[in-house]
């Protein structure tokens, strides 16, 4: 493997705070929005061969019937893609909490909307705390839907059955919020591609030396 | 002075330690490191005369509100301050119920933990 892609202990546990940071204000973000109380779990940091992941996914549904996924992607100094795993959601409540209308009625694309909204205002949360902190740009690309309420051995194939990314390793953070009063639970994976990873690297050496 | 910083992460420990050594400046300052909650509660039980505990609240195995849960009951003579990424209001409430005095978000705003440090009537 390259070095240039592998972080030292002390570069880890820069990255870790830093993602611990991002992940704070988009739990303080969800909480918000959601009108209560979000758990948050240390985020894991792990580098890891592209063909990996697909182990890792599978690891992520592992436990639900039926899952919810959304997938967004993040481009400039540092780049790569999100995909939000959503537990089933109880939507009529989640619905009311948001103002929406005709609970009784919620179609897909509502849900899907839904499912939107809460996605972007995780990551924009989350990744602009981490790009503040290392002083990189990025931006957001809209979300878009991955699947909605199907099973977990479908989803794979949506996954990394389209484009596949370039890249042959990633920097895969895993963050979890769940609310357990609302039953709400979302896995989020952030997979940072091979060639930002430099720039990570540089930026997290530039803040252990201050 | 003796102070206990309990964070998994090292970078954050030595953040608060280099703010509190600004703080402080002349007094002698006795800190103590713990990177996780178990880690902090055998050092303030082992020591003392550890007046001051910045803890954070994310941590693997014992975090920070458990940590509050299972210092409640020992009626330890020590201020508990708070130094978390989790800026939920409602986080900030709980920590509060559980014996917290202060609570600083991270990154660390300049000046705050000073000022922090001031309203409990640490620093003059």
């Amino acid at each position: 493997m390259n070095a240039q892609v592998q972080l030292n202990q002390e570069e880890m546990d820069a990255f870790k705070e830093v993602i611990n940071i991002g992940m704070g204000k988009a739990g303080a973000a969800l909480s918000e929005i959601l009108e209560g109380f979000v758990s948050l779990k240390v985020p894991e940091v792990q580098l890891l061969e592209l063909d990996n992941l697909i182990h890792v996914l599978e690891k992520s549904v592992a436990d639900f019937s039926s899952i919810n996924m959304s997938k967004q992607s993040f481009v400039d100094q540092i780049r790569g893609e999100i995909l939000f795993i959503f537990a089933p959601i109880a939507y009529e409540r989640l619905g009311k909490i948001l103002g929406f209308e005709n609970l009784q009625d919620l179609t897909a694309n509502r849900k899907s909307e839904l499912i939107l909204e809460i996605s972007n205002s995780l990551s924009s949360a989350c990744l602009f705390g981490l790009s503040n902190q290392l002083g990189l740009s990025v931006a957001l690309k809209p979300p878009n839907m991955v699947c909605l309420e199907e099973a977990p051995d479908k989803i794979k194939a949506k996954v990394f059955g389209g484009k596949k990314p370039s890249w042959d390793h990633t920097l895969l953070i895993k963050i979890e919020f769940s609310m357990s009063d609302i039953q709400f639970n979302c896995e989020i994976l952030v997979f940072v591609a091979e060639d930002s990873i430099l720039p990570l690297k540089n930026a997290l050496n530039t803040l252990l030396e201050d | 002075m003796h102070i206990l910083v309990t964070d998994d992460s090292k970078l954050a420990r030595t953040f608060i330690k280099r703010e509190l050594k600004a703080c402080f400046e002349t007094e002698k300052l006795e800190i103590l490191e713990a990177s996780s909650g178990k880690q902090a509660i055998n050092l303030l039980l082992e020591n003392e005369q550890v007046e001051l505990l910045f803890l954070d609240l994310t941590m693997p195995e014992m975090d920070g509100y458990q940590v509050l849960e299972a210092l409640q009951p020992m009626n330890l003579d020590v201020k508990k301050i708070v130094v978390s990424a989790d800026i939920q209001n409602l986080a900030k409430q709980r920590v509060m119920e559980l014996g917290a005095v202060g609570f600083i978000e991270k990154p660390i705003p300049e000046g705050s933990l000073r000022s922090t440090l001031i309203e409990l009537g640490v620093l003059s």
